[in-house]
């Protein structure tokens, strides 16, 4: 019930945004950390994400690297959080502006959580199969309720034949998206 | 009792209801979600993209730019949802979108010729995705149709979801294992929330 309710509702946020999804929170802080400063931005970015101890994707579009002045800039993105981590190269002092996000981002990205997860977080790990075995049970539910449907509540040709046309028009209309658009 | 009867039945009924209004549709995105979830079972592929130059012969009203747009789906034979932009040049950008085949036009400042970019990736899971995230309303009447129909799948879920757990509460003294499938998920859904928060 808990998973229904919650892409239930974050399907509906998708459409309509009814649910804040800003940053309602940012703290700032500095780390001390010594790196190698010749590495390339993704291995620079990689280790001082490990050295921060956070666990988060880096997604390459954010990168920022100024040859000119050392300043380098990137950004770390986990469910609910993010990272912003400024430094230059000429020293070991790491500037982060920790992010934390409304209600509405944190559902969607639970939506997404639900279905896949790759940073090897525990709790996001657990979220993630049972997402899957909800989405499993939620699939066998709406064919044993076609079942039921066919056994029990129909009860002449019209009930059937609504039914046959409703979905296969609805297969004809997905495939018409899917292949034509 | 009687009235506790046909409580139970429409609650019965809104269930049967709520899983068959939109059984294909939430079929669909259920399939699609549980694929996207097993994205390492697939064979990936890059994208594959191919530009090609087309010389205007005509002079386009780049006032009415649904219609302009609307000519050159036509035109270059192209299908799929439209919508149009602005780039930092100032040069009008019309997209074309479907699961797999995206065309990006872009219309050169001095109106005289047109680049289409074709970004395909025939790819079942890539596919699958691709279809699990059509959403809203913009692109003309097929798309507020899905728009419609993802939001009745998506108030279905909810409902479908409410009215089983009433069906259950009403038994729940016979079924007392069913306390810990409700109440586990919340707990879990509630750590999610505070963890991510």
């Amino acid at each position: 019930m808990a998973y229904l309710l919650m892409i239930g509702v974050s399907s509906l946020n998708f459409q309509h945004k009814f649910l804040p999804e800003h940053p309602v929170d940012t703290i700032s802080y500095q780390q001390n950390i010594n790196f190698n400063s010749d590495l390339k931005i993704d291995s620079l970015s990689k280790y001082i994400r490990q050295e921060m101890g956070v666990k988060g994707y880096l997604p390459k579009w954010e990168y920022r690297d100024n040859k000119n002045n050392g300043n380098v800039r990137f950004k770390i993105e986990r469910p609910g959080r993010s990272y912003i981590v400024k430094l230059n190269r000429n020293n070991n002092v790491i500037n982060i502006e920790e992010i934390h996000y409304s209600f509405g981002k944190i559902l969607r990205d639970l939506h997404f959580g639900g279905v896949r997860n790759q940073l090897g977080i525990p709790i996001l790990d657990i979220w993630s199969w049972y997402g899957q075995l909800s989405g499993l049970f939620a699939f066998l539910a709406v064919i044993s309720g076609i079942y039921f449907w066919f056994t029990k509540a129909v009860k002449n040709r019209t009930q059937w034949a609504t039914i046959m046309i409703a979905g296969i028009f609805s297969i004809l209309y997905i495939l018409y998206i899917w292949l034509v658009g | 009792m009687a009235g506790g009867i046909n409580t139970n039945r429409l609650m019965r009924q809104i269930h049967l209801t709520a899983s068959l209004l939109v059984f294909v549709f939430a079929m669909m995105y259920i399939f699609t979600g549980l694929v996207i979830s097993k994205g390492n079972w697939f064979h990936h592929q890059s994208d594959t993209t191919t530009t090609t130059i087309y010389l205007l012969t005509y002079t386009p009203d780049t006032t009415r730019l649904n219609e302009f747009g609307k000519d050159i789906k036509k035109q270059l034979n192209i299908s799929g949802r439209m919508s149009f932009r602005k780039n930092r040049k100032n040069e009008v950008v019309f997209t074309y979108y479907k699961p797999m085949v995206r065309n990006v036009v872009t219309v050169h400042s001095q109106l005289d010729s047109l680049t289409v970019v074709r970004t395909e990736n025939i790819n079942f899971h890539e596919a699958n995705k691709r279809i699990h995230r059509v959403h809203g309303f913009e692109g003309g009447i097929l798309y507020i149709i899905w728009g419609i129909l993802l939001d009745l799948s998506a108030v279905s879920m909810i409902v479908f979801a409410v009215t089983g757990f009433l069906i259950w509460y009403r038994v729940r003294s016979h079924m007392k294992p069913g306390w810990i499938f409700f109440l586990l998920p919340f707990v879990l859904l509630l750590m999610m929330i505070l963890y991510l928060k």
